[in-house]
């Protein structure tokens, strides 16, 4: 960018998917009525102590070796103090010089070049509360008070927007494969903070960076890094300094933004978390958490891709929610024709479905009996996009129904050939645009077949009959494409 | 048999058993003197008289039924007022909470009801737990019950004068840097530290949490013994919390550590030492000297610890939640330091200030860190001397109750904490006994007992060797 | 290390980060005393500790197995809550208006 190289590297804050709070078991449900999942200990009430939660840690653990990290054997906690007023005891019990994942990584596809994205740690944190301002008042719900979170550090070195919401868009993949978070960035389960800084092509040393804290959305994060180099840039070239801010991204400008709290402390005067021991764990339970990760959404995609022969964009949307991958396994098993099935169900089946998981109206082996019949040359698309419709409503053998309602591809040239002659007489307009050069007029003529035959026309030779007949009736048989 | 109000848990199990008196008579007893002593004493904060008579009541009926819920139940104690009382008030002596009424009980407190023990009311202490006299409580002091001139010591100064006067017949304090112990000294009661972590801290309103125990604060080395009984449990509210696994009391001759150096005791309290050593050496105790390691380094470490940690645990008093605030509505900046700068003591303040210095990232490494690392030393030392001693034999205060007013820089009280800090530093048990009293002032003399860590069966072991008289009995100037 | 001066400056930072006002005729004394404690732990740095890289845990590390099931309990009564804050709105805690992230 104008002789500069963006330096970036990501703090995301993670939702871990508990039923209790890190520190007490006060329920994490979201959208709960405010201050009704408030105890002592999440509200810091005098006398009461935190206690660690083992599923936080296992999720933890677990993310950590989803990416790649070395898990500390012995892990302690500690309190990162400043005062706010969502923040009860007026510190953060955070992890500090040993947290419980160091040393990972992430490999990432931006734009089809591959790129290997170092994650420096992860560490377990408590969430603070929610604040309301409204008119001169300030209204806090405790309720997210306590709540679990990792956060997720990486190294600096991300050069664009566009590697950085790749990165954030494998790392989502993973956490939601793990079924360590769901990842809702509207929800506010999936949190971003930039750190950007600038400096001249080729150069070593790290300009002062800003960080730009709390953005919800991958375009977000895309649009704030493209406007804080720009900014930067613009300031080191008017010759002034790059001061190190605190900054938030406004939505509606597409600005990055001086954040006005001073009540942040600058220091945050790290203490040993004394109200709770440091964690150990075994060799034995990390592996055991380990052995729940499977397959990961990359590793799965690319063994789609060969193993069906599918291409990486639709192994990509397959792959995207584990419930179609798994329903499309099943499917794929039953048929020799994987390929054209990964097409039936993405094109056809997938708009049918509702929910936010994925669940099908029909079942993988119908869906398999449908790509074989396609693929044996039995029915044409057309027709099986007629039974899927069918097959959403009640349940039938797709084989039964094509012999049972004569339902297969028309081959007969003869007769086709009357079908044929009929659209040619039917379609004069049609087939004047066709000779006089517009191939795109022959779809409408086919288009006419199929819905004489009720899209039982074998496609390539009806295709075939039409050019044959227009050509031996047109002009000079110049076709221009 | 002693006056009613300073019998021991068992003598009181004893005469309600032979239909003496009932919980209700006895809870009645400590009520009156509580409403004819605290005026003079300042010993209550809080006092419950319908909760107690309420659960005195319970206790005879059980009583008749023969339904004991255990050895405690009938019996009427205090807490100091920073265990977390549900639906009574909790002020940790501080304008900031003078109106805080918890809506959840401390375990112990819970453990103690569940147990039958009759709840009379809280106790006054320093403010916030910081302090050795008790003075710094924000509404008044408490005095010695031996001489109201004089300080009952601190910070579970309401504790110790509350059983010593007659107005308990056990207390609950807790004890970071010697606030058990030395209070105990002064006003003639037992008090034990006991190892940390086995009885549970939820619910004890943190001022130094790697140091803080629950104390007892009894008549009697026995009394003690059978309330860690009860309340000796690990907690799973209390992460820190593990199970009291007694350490075996030793075979052959006991080995004894007597603890020497300079300042330590005034000639009053070596002379109490004395009669303590040569008592265990005729029943063939191997004594022998010790010495504290490094004591300045530890008292820094454990001022520059213990402030550090108070500053962190004091935080969430902003009077957001909970508590007093001053009000406002310029912006909640100023709502915040309006109201910690107004509703906290002049202690409190200085620690927290110092706490907060030495954690800010240009001092952490000369002070924090240092602190943390010595406090290790500590640890290995005394550990360490644990295999070659028993038991250590000190003075628990260089002296006895100094007086009201008395000026005193924080230095000056930080060198009275020194024989008591290390077992808050190294996490041992450690206990105060009574041990005559002082010619001239009457003032009550003690002796201090440390063992390893799980080695409060040791101490009990001890004292009974000594066969400490029982608290030194004040109730003869009633 | 020489004997430790805090400055007014100094102080009144300290102060603002601990939200603690302090008033100005309070600021000497204070000044002095802290000076006083800042002096007397400076005992600390006089040698060098040998153990040095020690990380000094106040507690025995805790099994992983034997931390908190992930299991909901009882959360305290909303009303119970707000009962305990000096100023309430609605369902809400309240204050004066924070500047805003």
């Amino acid at each position: 960018m104008r002789g500069y190289e963006l330096v970036v590297g990501l703090e995301v804050h993670v939702e871990l998917k508990t039923k209790t709070k890190l520190f007490c078991a006060c329920s994490t449900e979201f959208g709960l009525p405010p201050n009704t999942a408030c105890c002592p200990v999440c509200q810091g009430l005098p006398g009461a102590l935190p206690t660690w939660n083992r599923e936080a840690i296992r999720l933890a653990v677990k993310a950590g070796l989803a990416l790649g990290c070395r898990i500390r054997r012995v892990s302690t906690a500690a309190r990162k103090q400043y005062f706010y007023p969502d923040l009860p005891k007026g510190y953060q019990i955070s992890q500090g010089d040993l947290p419980l994942c160091e040393d990972g990584s992430l490999t990432v596809d931006v734009e089809g070049v591959e790129k290997t994205v170092g994650i420096a740690r992860i560490h377990v944190e408590e969430d603070a509360g929610k604040l309301m301002h409204v008119g001169d008042k300030t209204f806090i719900d405790g309720n997210r008070c306590g709540t679990p979170l990792i956060e997720i550090v990486s190294l600096p070195v991300l050069h664009s927007g566009g590697e950085a919401s790749a990165y954030l868009r494998a790392l989502r993949e993973i956490l939601v494969a793990c079924g360590i978070s769901d990842c809702k960035m509207q929800e506010g389960s999936m949190r971003c903070d930039v750190n950007l800084s600038v400096r001249k092509e080729g150069d070593d040393s790290l300009g002062t960076r800003t960080e730009i804290k709390n953005i919800n959305s991958f375009s977000f994060v895309e649009k704030a890094i493209a406007y804080e180099a720009s900014r930067q840039i613009g300031l080191l070239e008017r010759g002034e300094c790059v001061l190190s801010q605190t900054r938030r991204y406004d939505e509606k400008t597409g600005e990055t933004v001086l954040m006005r709290t001073k009540e942040r402390a600058d220091d945050y005067r790290f203490i040993e978390e004394a109200d709770l021991p440091p964690i150990r764990l075994a060799d034995a339970q990390i592996d055991a958490i380990g052995q729940e990760i499977g397959e990961l959404p990359r590793a799965r995609r690319r063994r789609l891709s060969e193993q069906f022969g599918i291409s990486s964009e639709d192994a990509a949307i397959l792959t995207s929610d584990p419930s179609l991958t798994a329903y499309f396994e099943e499917a794929a098993e039953k048929t020799s024709y994987p390929k054209l099935l990964s097409g039936l169900v993405l094109s056809e089946l997938l708009r049918y479905c509702e929910g936010e998981e994925f669940s099908s109206p029909i079942s993988a082996e119908r869906m398999a009996e449908l790509a074989s019949l396609m693929g044996d040359g039995v029915i044409t698309s057309s027709v099986a996009k007629k039974l899927i419709l069918r097959l959403l409503d009640v349940d039938f053998s797709p084989g039964e129904i094509v012999e049972r309602e004569a339902l297969g591809q028309i081959r007969d040239e003869e007769l086709l050939s009357g079908y044929v002659q009929e659209a040619i007489a039917e379609m004069p307009r049609a087939v004047e645009d066709y000779q006089a050069g517009k191939a795109a007029a022959l779809q409408s003529l086919i288009g006419k077949v199929m819905a004489k035959t009720k899209g039982r026309a074998a496609p390539e030779l009806t295709r075939q009959l039409l050019e044959e007949s227009l050509r031996r009736e047109g002009g000079n048989g110049d076709v221009l494409l | 048999m002693r006056d009613w109000l300073f019998r021991t848990v068992g003598e009181h199990q004893a005469a309600m058993r032979a239909n003496e008196y009932s919980s209700e008579d006895l809870t009645r007893a400590f009520l009156r003197r509580i409403e004819e002593k605290n005026q003079e004493i300042g010993a209550y904060l809080t006092v419950d008289a319908e909760g107690a008579l309420c659960a005195a009541r319970a206790s005879d009926a059980r009583r008749a039924k023969g339904e004991l819920l255990s050895e405690l139940d009938g019996i009427p104690y205090a807490a100091k007022d920073n265990f977390s009382t549900k639906g009574i008030r909790t002020t940790c002596a501080s304008k900031l909470l003078e109106h805080f009424v918890p809506p959840y009980d401390a375990t112990v407190i819970q453990i103690l009801k569940d147990a039958g023990a009759v709840l009379l009311g809280k106790l006054n202490m320093d403010e916030f737990a910081m302090g050795s006299s008790n003075e710094s409580s924000a509404f008044y002091p408490t005095r010695n019950p031996y001489d109201p001139s004089r300080v009952a010591g601190g910070s579970s100064g309401g504790s110790a004068a509350a059983v010593s006067a007659g107005m308990a017949c056990f207390a609950l304090g807790s004890d970071t840097g010697g606030s058990v112990r030395q209070p105990a000294s002064f006003c003639g009661v037992v008090g034990l530290k006991p190892t940390y972590g086995v009885i549970s801290r939820y619910g004890l309103i943190s001022l130094a949490s790697s140091m803080d125990a629950v104390g007892l604060l009894t008549h009697t080395a026995e009394d003690c013994r059978l309330l860690l009984s009860l309340l000796a449990k690990r907690d799973e509210r209390d992460d820190t919390s593990i199970s009291l696994s007694p350490l075996p009391i030793p075979k052959g001759n006991l080995r004894v550590g007597l603890l020497e150096g300079e300042g330590l005791a005034s000639p009053a309290q070596r002379e109490a030492l004395e009669r303590a050593k040569e008592r265990l050496a005729a029943l063939g105790a191997t004594v022998l000297p010790f010495t504290l390691p490094s004591p300045h380094k530890a008292l820094a470490a454990y001022s520059v610890l213990m402030s550090s940690e108070a500053s962190s645990n004091l935080a969430r008093f902003d009077g957001i939640r909970y508590g007093s605030r001053v009000d406002h509505s310029d912006g909640v900046l100023n709502l915040y330091t309006d109201t910690r700068g107004e509703l906290l003591g002049k202690e409190t303040v200085r620690r927290i200030l110092f706490g907060s210095y030495v954690l800010q990232a240009e001092h952490r490494a000369d002070f924090y860190e240092r602190a943390r690392v010595f406090r290790q030393e500590i640890r290995d030392r005394m550990l360490a001397s644990f295999a070659e001693f028993d038991v250590i034999l000190s003075p628990t205060t260089p002296t006895t109750a100094f007086s009201v007013g008395e000026i005193r820089t924080p230095t000056q009280m930080y060198h009275a904490d020194l024989c008591t800090v290390y077992a808050n530093l190294a996490g041992l048990p450690a206990i105060s006994l009574p041990f005559g009293t002082e010619e001239g002032s009457g003032l009550p003399l003690s002796i201090q007992l440390t063992a390893a860590p799980h080695g409060e069966s040791v101490l009990f072991s001890v004292a009974s060797l000594l066969e400490c008289p029982q608290s030194a009995a004040w109730e003869v100037r009633v | 290390m020489g004997m430790a001066t805090l400055s007014e400056q100094e102080l009144l930072s300290l102060a603002a980060r601990c939200r603690i006002h302090i008033k100005e005729e309070n600021r000497a004394r204070l000044l002095w005393e802290l000076e006083g404690m800042i002096a007397f732990s400076s005992v600390l740095q006089t040698e060098e500790s040998e153990a040095c890289d020690s990380y000094a845990f106040s507690h025995e590390p805790k099994n992983y197995g034997e931390l908190r099931a992930d299991e909901i309990g009882e959360s305290l009564e909303r009303d119970a809550l707000l009962a305990l804050a000096p100023m309430t709105e609605d369902c809400y805690l309240c204050v004066p208006r924070t500047l805003e992230d």
